[in-house]
């Protein structure tokens, strides 16, 4: 006699990277789940690679398939992905076509058959892909109901963790849909001319689990989830060194003058400037100055390649050649393409939490805005951003354009900025007594004074120089400057 | 061996441990209630009861006593199924309890325990 009945929290590992974290932790054991989506969604390589990887646990499978579709096809299509194992195959990973038993002997049958097959292969994980062909030898939408009700307590009484895979026939939730322990929808969504793919966790029972629309990929290695970064349960911890304890410094003189020796450890800082007004430079300038005590850096560049950052850095007189051979700057170039935000997040909560960057510095916002597939999300992922690197003390610096380069028209780019930028420092550039002068101001330091001045921003080959105030503009910020009247002028 | 007689008044419950036993080799008959199961018994005397706690028209408890009351029935080995507490059955005049959820070895282990090796093997 037992006094406890299985463990309601024992989990199945799907073995898809991102997926496990989207469902706190995998499957439960001996439950059912439905896999919905139309053809070419992922159903059968997400099914197969989470069997692969419960046999590589040491655990056998039953993989019944209902359509006509033959086993050489299904393997044949599974060798190229890398967790393809074909000598499992017959061993610890059973493929049995189920189509004949149930056109000759119905529904009965067909969980007689899986009845079975479970326990003469000491199967714990049961894939049944292909459930409309039951669906349509169901003499009653009723009968298809009764049968996976009765699929599901035995496949619980087995300890064997089903999964259903369906397409859902496009119509909708439908009664057998509702009736499983867990729904996950597959599907893939055009946005102009590409092409994405999402994952949705519908109902989960038994335990929490993230909600949303996730992002996934197909690659060679099989199916990787990105969970939406803001879904991401917040790791409560305690930074080892309290943010904003110590001051991150530039490396530029008039500009660590101006900030009172640098931004706060741990904190955000927008740079905010038109194209050219030096932006990319201040935030590499940053990362070196890190690297050369030692902070590990990190460049998570949009615009341009770390050859071409080397060039431009060169032209400047800041040779990163050292500190990327030595390993304390890190550059990764993410052309803005076709990034998936959740995979750009992904990334970067990897930088922040496992690789040990002590200064990221995102170059810039917009790529963010072009991965992003709705407008209103980026500043919802960057403020969970911010948040981590807040809690890890990591200081993140990140660029945005002004949408013109002159013209009295100031305008953020993103809505909520004080939740993701507790500094900004403003670059723009002027005309002046018919010369192009760059000036850096800043806008906002939190909790913290600072120089209040506009002051000129140069740009030599010997570097960046912060330098005097500029006296004798009036409305820098507009971008229009003005000289003061005199009288008797 | 006289059947094993499951009660529940869950079809799938009823079913599937139906199929399971039948699988082993023993054989069964099923009732939905406890009053079915009194009617059941009348007919056919069984070698083992299985029954669910909570059911309509006459629940597990109650149908125990019925039992117990009745001579014929009475030396009729009882495993009782419930996801309730413990304390709300340990209590009872029973051969075993099998908490829900359960798994299939477990449940075989009990009938085994109680009334042996399925018939021909």
């Amino acid at each position: 006699m037992t006094e406890h009945g299985p463990g309601p929290h024992e989990r199945i590992s799907t073995g898809v990277p991102g997926l496990d974290t989207v469902l706190h932790g995998g499957f439960l054991r001996g439950r059912t789940y439905m896999l919905m989506g139309l053809p070419g969604a992922g159903k059968t390589i997400l099914a197969n690679q989470t069997c692969f990887h419960h046999i590589r646990q040491g655990h056998g499978v039953l993989y019944v398939t209902l359509l006509a579709e033959s086993h050489t096809d299904l393997i044949s299509n599974l060798e190229p992905l890398s967790f393809f194992d074909a000598s499992r195959v017959g061993q610890s990973a059973t493929y049995v076509s189920a189509f004949n038993v149930l056109e000759q002997g119905g529904l009965d049958a067909l969980l007689a058959l899986l009845r079975k097959e479970i326990k003469a292969r000491n199967a714990s994980l049961l894939v049944l892909d292909g459930l409309v062909a039951a669906e349509e030898m169901a003499p009653s939408p009723q009968a298809l109901k009764k049968f996976i009700h009765n699929l599901q307590v035995v496949t619980n009484l087995l300890g064997c963790t089903t999964l259903i895979l369906t397409t859902g026939g496009g119509k909708g939730l439908r009664a057998e849909h509702t009736m499983v322990d867990g729904l996950i929808v597959l599907r893939q969504r055009t946005l102009g001319a590409r092409m994405l793919r999402e994952l949705d966790v519908r109902k989960f029972r038994g335990s929490a689990h993230l909600l949303g629309w996730h992002s996934f990929d197909i690659t060679s290695d099989g199916l990787v989830v990105y969970p939406r970064l803001e879904s991401l349960p917040r790791e409560d911890l305690a930074p080892a060194t309290p943010s904003g304890h110590t001051r991150c410094a530039f490396g530029i003189a008039g500009l660590d003058a101006m900030l009172h020796g640098g931004i706060p450890s741990g904190s955000s800082t927008l740079l905010y400037g038109p194209p050219g007004s030096g932006k990319t430079l201040l935030g590499v300038n940053f990362l070196a100055q890190g690297a050369r005590q030692g902070e590990l850096g990190h460049h998570f560049a949009f615009y341009d390649s770390p050859e071409r950052m080397q060039v431009q850095a060169r032209g400047v007189g800041l040779q990163l050649e050292p500190l990327i051979e030595s390993g304390e700057l890190v550059i990764s170039y993410h052309p803005p393409l076709e990034n998936v935000l959740d995979k750009l997040g992904a990334q970067l909560l990897s930088l922040v939490r496992e690789r040990g960057v002590r200064r990221l510095f995102l170059d810039g916002y917009d790529g963010l805005q072009k991965a992003s597939a709705q407008r209103g999300r980026v500043t919802r992922f960057l403020a969970a951003l911010v948040n981590e690197c807040r809690q890890r003390d990591v200081t993140l610096i990140y660029t945005a354009e002004t949408p013109a380069a002159f013209g009295p028209e100031l305008k953020f780019p993103l809505q909520g900025l004080s939740l993701v930028a507790e500094n900004i420092l403003y670059l723009r550039s002027v005309e002046l007594r018919s010369q192009l002068r760059r000036f850096i101001c800043a806008m906002k330091v939190r909790n913290s004074d600072y120089d209040h001045s506009f002051r000129e921003l140069l740009i030599g080959e010997k570097g960046l120089v912060v330098g005097e105030i500029i006296e004798d503009g009036q409305q820098l910020l507009t971008g229009q400057a003005r000289v003061p009247m005199h009288r008797g002028q | 061996m006289g059947p094993i007689l499951i009660v529940d008044d869950e079809f799938g419950m009823v079913e599937t441990i139906r199929d399971l036993l039948q699988d082993e080799g023993y054989p069964t008959m099923v009732a939905f209630d406890g009053r079915q199961a009194l009617e059941r018994m009348a007919v056919e005397r069984p070698s083992l009861v299985l029954a669910d706690y909570m059911m309509p028209l006459m629940n597990g408890p109650e149908m125990l006593d019925a039992m117990k009351k009745a001579p014929e029935l009475r030396d009729i080995p009882v495993v009782l199924m419930s996801s309730a507490p413990p304390s709300f059955w340990r209590h009872l005049p029973c051969a075993a309890f099998l908490p829900k959820p359960f798994r299939l070895a477990p449940l075989l282990a009990v009938v085994h325990q109680i009334i042996g090796a399925p018939p021909g093997r």
